[in-house]
């Protein structure tokens, strides 16, 4: 809600919020990379309840209802939308329309994802950034240990396609 | 000048005064910063800058908004009955004689016109005993054509000089004066005060339209996305591919949680 005469941004629990230009926020993140994953997580826990307010808690939850509802919380605050792809087993979620393209921010947003689906979904999850396809940034949604071994092969520069035949499930003989 | 006229004039007026009124707001938010205004007030009563209103009467100004008089010729060369032996001398040249007392016939057919700057004083009849002779010689003297040009600025109703300074006195209402009800009142119908003040708030309801409009946050409406769309030759990359069926969101992250490294 926006309630201009007295300059003020609130969200639907009252909490102020912050238009400043994605420039700026970029610039920040890059000074503070180190911060990303903690920035990003409080940043995802702030979205949550926004995505909640949109699904039926007393259904299943399908891949579209939960892009949906992340899209409604991130739409609201100016972060672009998302949509989920899988990749095998392997399940990315593809950040469309971000306000920034730098890799600092892409952390950030990699945990903010992490954060809003494990929000959401109950199910605690970690989250990589993992490559880029036009302005969309695409984040694996798995373990952390697998998202520490993608996010090492795509800072190498690999693709995801290459990353994802480096993964396997438990068990699995490689 | 008949009605019609004089209030396609003042509605020409009334939008300018509209115009002025948006264009110090530097930014197109600054109307929604404006706490709203309410549909009972009277659009020029806040209008900053503009002539104050000047009634048509030799009385003091009132309050309401009306805009200023401006004396036009005659329309006919006849003069009235009690100017009728100074038909090609200039009024001014009774200022030696003892003022006479005009009625509304005697004034020039009086006309609602715009003032040429915002804050530019009223007319008014009452006299000010400071305007000098020569000027009232020069915006009273009727000339001999039938359609001389309008008398303009308006202080040209300062019928009076040091000498002999009396009030003029109008025997009769005059044709225009235009009033806006107070907030409750419905204006006169079929008047012209009434087509004024309709003019007044349709103008205050289109103003406040577009403070409305402007002050509407944006609300996001995102469609909804479907899930994958990935190349073929990308797929056919990656091993195993297991086509995704109709699972729910918490299996398809269970499973994508099982991954791990190979090694």
């Amino acid at each position: 809600m926006a309630d201009l005469p007295r300059g003020r941004i609130e969200n639907r629990d009252q909490q102020r919020l912050v238009a400043v230009p994605a420039e700026w926020l970029e610039q920040l993140v890059g000074h503070a990379r180190a911060a990303a994953d903690t920035v990003g997580a409080a940043l995802g826990e702030s979205l949550e309840a926004e995505a909640r307010a949109v699904l039926d808690p007393a259904s299943e939850l399908s891949p579209e209802d939960v892009a949906y509802a992340l899209s409604v919380a991130l739409a609201s605050r100016g972060l672009g939308t998302v949509e989920f792809e899988r990749w095998g087993e392997a399940l990315t979620l593809v950040w469309r329309d971000p306000p920034g393209s730098g890799d600092a921010l892409a952390d950030l947003f990699a945990a903010t994802a992490a954060r809003l689906v494990g929000g959401v979904s109950g199910v605690e999850v970690s989250g990589a950034a993992v490559g880029r396809e036009g302005t969309s940034i695409r984040v694996l949604l798995a373990s952390s240990e697998a998202c520490e071994h993608a996010r090492d092969r795509a800072r190498r520069g690999e693709s995801f396609a290459e990353i994802v035949a480096q993964l396997e499930r438990r068990g699995e003989r490689a | 000048m008949n009605n019609a006229q004089r209030l396609a004039r003042l509605e020409t007026l009334l939008a300018r005064v509209v115009e002025r009124r948006s264009q110090p707001r530097p930014v197109r938010m600054a109307p929604a910063l404006a706490p709203a205004r309410t549909a009972s007030e009277p659009i020029a009563a806040s209008t900053h800058g503009a002539p104050k209103p000047a009634p048509i009467a030799a009385t003091p100004p009132a309050a309401a908004p009306v805009p200023p008089p401006v004396v036009t010729p005659p329309r006919a060369p006849t003069p009235p009955s009690n100017v009728a032996a100074e038909t090609e001398a200039p009024i001014a040249s009774r200022a030696s004689r003892p003022p006479p007392r005009l009625a509304v016939d005697d004034l020039p057919d009086l006309d609602l016109v715009e003032s040429e700057a915002a804050g530019a004083k009223s007319p008014s009849l009452v006299p000010s005993g400071k305007p000098p002779a020569d000027s009232m010689e020069a915006e009273f003297e009727i000339p001999s054509h039938a359609q001389p040009p309008r008398v303009e600025p308006p202080q040209a109703l300062e019928l009076s000089d040091e000498a002999n300074a009396e009030p003029l006195e109008i025997d009769r209402a005059p044709l225009a004066t235009a009033t806006i009800p107070p907030p409750g009142h419905e204006p006169a119908h079929g008047s012209i005060a009434g087509s004024i003040a309709g003019a007044f708030s349709a103008a205050a309801e289109a103003l406040e339209e577009e403070q409305a409009e402007s002050s509407e946050p944006a609300v996001a409406t995102p469609e909804r996305y479907a899930g994958p769309a990935v190349p073929a030759a990308t797929l056919a990359r990656v091993v195993p591919f297991v086509r995704a069926r109709a699972r729910t969101f918490r299996e398809l992250l269970e499973r994508s949680l099982e991954l791990r490294p190979r090694r």
